[in-house]
């Protein structure tokens, strides 16, 4: 598994499309920030609502992803190996060391299903 | 806690001078390291206090006061026009969100900020604070159509640009007029919030006369020199899907409307309508502009990227569409300046280091009709040097798709539970 994403990342290199200083540890403040931005479309700390899909391809629960295909996916999106809508926007501005750390981050999360509280408008609602 | 008990105790601690943390019964939290107060429930607000709560693993007191007893989302709110969602779809309740990561909550408005004493006053009490958020979302401007600022003139013209009753009245004027009749919408001069939004929202009401008064018009007049966003998609959406009901006018400054009437006039038009909708010019909200916030042009409010602590106010931190700022003013961007906010507050609170490279991305979709969607999507880092957080990546879609169109579904879905819960 570690020489596989190595690899990955040695190939990425060489490729020289990206910047080369990826490779500083993220600080784990700096991760659960970063994490919490694919939380719009991924929920918080990886755990989604589950919503209905007719014609896409349902996003991936990222709460307790295996870290190697969460690693290989996100260079795919990258490179558009993968073809995507919005991923490979978001994957091109994450370095390295960055998506090696969300890996693990998601890995380590346990799973949960948010559910939404649902209301309905009051009379007194104001918004001049 | 009891809200009355509550701003109580406020009062007491702000009396005797007396900061939260040393006195008992304050939060359920024993070892409180401060107290931060947040103004304002939307996407910033609440998602502000929720991370907070999370990252200080429940060591920070937070406390919101929101005068709304409920959220109700803009995004997805042109889709209620567009006669595909109702209102209490995008509306919901704060119980959750309270519950869930233990905060304090006060259903009251701010009649003051007195950053010197580091305390708000409500209409029912006063609260001190350690360090204060304001998330205040927009104020409109009316210098230049006073005729438009009294709740009267709002029932014949609504703006509903913030999501709620305006939005329902909107609809309901769409609804009632006849097959042949005259939607006319008017755009401000940027910044505004959500910058494809009234593209949307012509697109929404173009596509609900379509299905159901097809001899109607949509006259969107635009101050701005051309479409602010997803220009060239909005275009072909515009001549595709509604050639001969979308007529787009540039350059279209307002001078005067005609409540009674709905007439809205402007440098170049006059333009009669059935349904009138003039979306006001914007600024900071008004909690903003009470600390006097508003340093920008005397809107928006100028903020340290790395911690959106207001360059005017000591421990005063500004979030969501209030910020002046190069970026769009949309919900993902306040939820994302939320986050970075709370991780730097959080830190400072804590006497941690401050992440000194904030990233986060935003994403906007459009819905063109009922099913397809559209994005501009982008990534964005801190740069040390311009002090501002710049794009590293993004961009837009190649056309509308009900592909999209569920992404858009899953966005508002994630995002809310991220917000709410």
């Amino acid at each position: 598994m570690r020489i596989r994403k190595n690899t990955l990342i040695l190939g990425l290199v060489l490729s020289s499309c990206f910047t080369l200083n990826v490779f500083a540890e993220p600080s784990a403040t700096h991760i659960r920030a970063v994490a919490a931005t694919c939380a719009a479309c991924h929920g918080t700390q990886g755990h989604n609502v589950k919503t209905t899909f007719a014609n896409a391809k349902a996003p991936k629960t990222l709460a307790g992803i295996d870290a190697s295909f969460f690693v290989e996916q996100l260079y795919q999106f990258r490179s558009g190996e993968r073809k995507s809508t919005v991923m490979e926007r978001y994957a091109k501005g994450l370095n390295d060391a960055e998506i090696e750390a969300l890996s693990v981050y998601f890995s380590q999360q346990s799973a949960g299903t948010p559910v939404l509280p649902k209301a309905a408008l009051s009379k007194n609602h104001q918004h001049q | 806690m009891d809200r009355r008990q509550f701003i109580k105790v406020g009062t007491s601690l702000a009396a005797a001078g007396v900061i939260a943390q040393t006195l008992p019964g304050c939060s359920k939290q024993t070892a409180s390291k401060g107290r931060v107060v947040v103004v304002g429930g939307g996407y910033a607000g609440a998602t502000v206090a929720k991370y907070i709560r999370l990252w200080s693993q429940g060591a920070i007191e937070v406390v919101v006061v929101e005068a709304n007893q409920q959220f109700v989302s803009c995004p997805l709110s042109n889709l209620v026009l567009g006669g595909t969602k109702q209102i209490n779809d995008l509306t919901f309740g704060y119980d959750a969100l309270q519950k869930n990561h233990g905060i304090e909550w006060v259903t009251d408005v701010v009649t003051g900020v007195d950053t010197a004493n580091k305390k708000l006053t409500l209409a029912r009490g006063e609260i001190s604070y350690d360090r204060l958020v304001i998330a205040p979302g927009i104020d409109f401007i009316y210098d230049g159509l006073p005729m438009l600022q009294s709740a009267e003139a709002q029932e014949q013209i609504p703006h509903a640009w913030k999501a709620g009753w305006q939005t329902v009245n909107l609809r309901k004027q769409l609804e009632a007029m006849p097959d042949g009749g005259v939607f006319a919408m008017h755009i401000p001069k940027g910044p505004y919030r959500c910058p494809p939004g009234p593209y949307e929202r012509a697109a929404q009401v173009a596509s609900y006369l379509k299905a159901h008064k097809p001899k109607s018009k949509v006259i969107v007049l635009d101050t701005n020199p051309d479409i602010v966003s997803k220009k060239g998609l909005f275009k072909k959406v515009f001549a595709d899907q509604y050639a001969g009901i979308i007529d787009y006018r540039p350059d279209q400054a307002a001078t005067e409307v005609d409540v009674a009437n709905k007439k809205i006039t402007t440098d170049f038009d006059d333009v009669s309508a059935d349904v009138l909708n003039v979306i006001p010019p914007q600024r900071a909200g008004k909690v903003a502009q009470m600390a006097g916030l508003n340093n920008i042009d005397k809107r928006w409010c100028e903020v340290d990227f790395l911690t959106y602590e207001s360059a005017v106010a000591k421990d005063v931190h500004v979030i969501g569409d209030a910020v002046s700022a190069a970026l769009p003013k949309s919900a993902h961007m306040a939820s994302s300046q939320a986050k970075v906010c709370a991780n730097a507050i959080v830190q400072i609170m804590l006497g941690q280091e401050i992440d000194q490279a904030p990233l986060f991305s935003n994403t906007c979709y459009s819905f063109v009709n009922g099913q397809e969607a559209m994005h501009v999507a982008a990534m964005y880092r801190y740069d040390a040097e311009k002090k501002a957080m710049i794009k590293q990546s993004g961009g837009l879609s190649a056309a509308p798709n009900a592909v999209e169109g569920e992404y858009a579904q899953n966005w508002a879905n994630n995002i809310w539970a991220d917000t709410l819960t």
